[in-house]
């Protein structure tokens, strides 16, 4: 463990399957700069260590860089190993498996650095100086291409074994709901996200999850039906994530 | 998360919770993310902080 004082700034990284977004943050969750790199992961994961150093590098410039850096901490699609500090993600991110990240970096800067799921990364964002904060403990969901979400109690995030968190989104909620990718039929991410919403919108002729938005709002009975469909199973993740957590904030998140 | 769609979202998930008989229902509460696009840096950041030892 290292001494921290309230001037000390930390690198917080965001890497999705398109951009890269990174920050230089104060101790009160402040950005003090930043910036997004494309991910362009098949361009190769040592290109991307060398452009994410380089631009961390700027951003403490432009920053109070006599401030003592506490470390780096990068959210990532996953899968991620946060112990191992490996990416394994060849699915959104091309090429890149057993990626570690966390060597270069610390080895680049000097100091500790971390990586969490990116899920788990945006709960913690908001339990520091969001939503969360003063509340435990958090359950958060986020809707979006996919769907997740994840636990935090006294301030961090909650593991099962080898470290892997939660996967809320694969709680299952309609039985004879869509089959998911994750083994089982009607989980909430088959059936409450952007994705779902949007591939049950095709069969009505709409585009994707906005358009059946938008349908809804003109009165299209049939979309109606679909995003009842998806409330019902938000409702009944919520109902199951109550009811096991018991947490005293619940906050929803995502693009949806 | 656009206002409207969480509306829609922690409306369902409220009426849901209304049932329920076996937990505290009145003392969770249901809320839209406050950081947006910024939690997950922010988050990523706190991580780092997390593993400082406190001032």
């Amino acid at each position: 463990m290292l001494r921290m004082n309230t001037s000390a700034q930390a690198v917080g990284i965001d890497i999705g399957g398109s951009k890269m977004a990174i920050a230089v943050v104060n101790t009160a969750g402040d950005i003090l700069a930043r910036t997004t790199l494309a991910t362009e992961a098949g361009l190769g994961f040592g290109r991307a260590i060398d452009r994410l150093s380089g631009v961390i590098e700027e951003l403490r410039a432009h920053t109070n860089s006599s401030s003592p850096l506490a470390g780096v901490g990068i959210g990532c699609a996953g899968p991620v190993d946060p112990i191992r500090g490996l990416i394994n993600n060849p699915y959104t991110l091309e090429g890149w498996n057993r990626c570690d990240i966390v060597t270069p970096l610390r080895e680049r800067f000097g100091v500790p650095v971390h990586l969490e799921n990116d899920a788990d990364a945006a709960a913690v964002g908001e339990c520091f100086s969001g939503a969360g904060r003063c509340f435990d403990p958090v359950v958060m969901l986020t809707s979006g291409t996919g769907g997740g979400g994840a636990v935090v109690v006294n301030g961090r995030v909650y593991r099962g074994m080898n470290g892997e968190h939660p996967e809320l989104g694969h709680i299952p909620v309609a039985m004879d709901g869509p089959l998911c990718y994750c083994g089982i039929r009607g989980c909430l991410e088959s059936l409450a996200s952007g994705t779902a919403i949007g591939a049950a919108g095709k069969g009505l002729g709409l585009a994707d999850a906005r358009a059946v938005f938008s349908s809804v709002a003109s009165g299209n009975i049939a979309a109606q039906s679909i995003l009842e469909c998806a409330l019902g199973a938000v409702a009944s993740a919520g109902w199951t994530l109550c009811h096991t957590i018991s947490p005293q904030r619940l906050i929803l998140g995502g693009a949806a | 998360m656009m206002d409207d769609h969480f509306r829609l979202f922690a409306d369902a998930i409220r009426a849901r919770l209304q049932r329920a008989t076996q937990f505290t229902r009145d003392q969770v509460s249901v809320v839209r993310a406050a950081r947006g696009n910024d939690a997950g840096v922010v988050g990523a950041a706190a991580v780092a902080f997390q593993h400082v030892e406190s001032l």
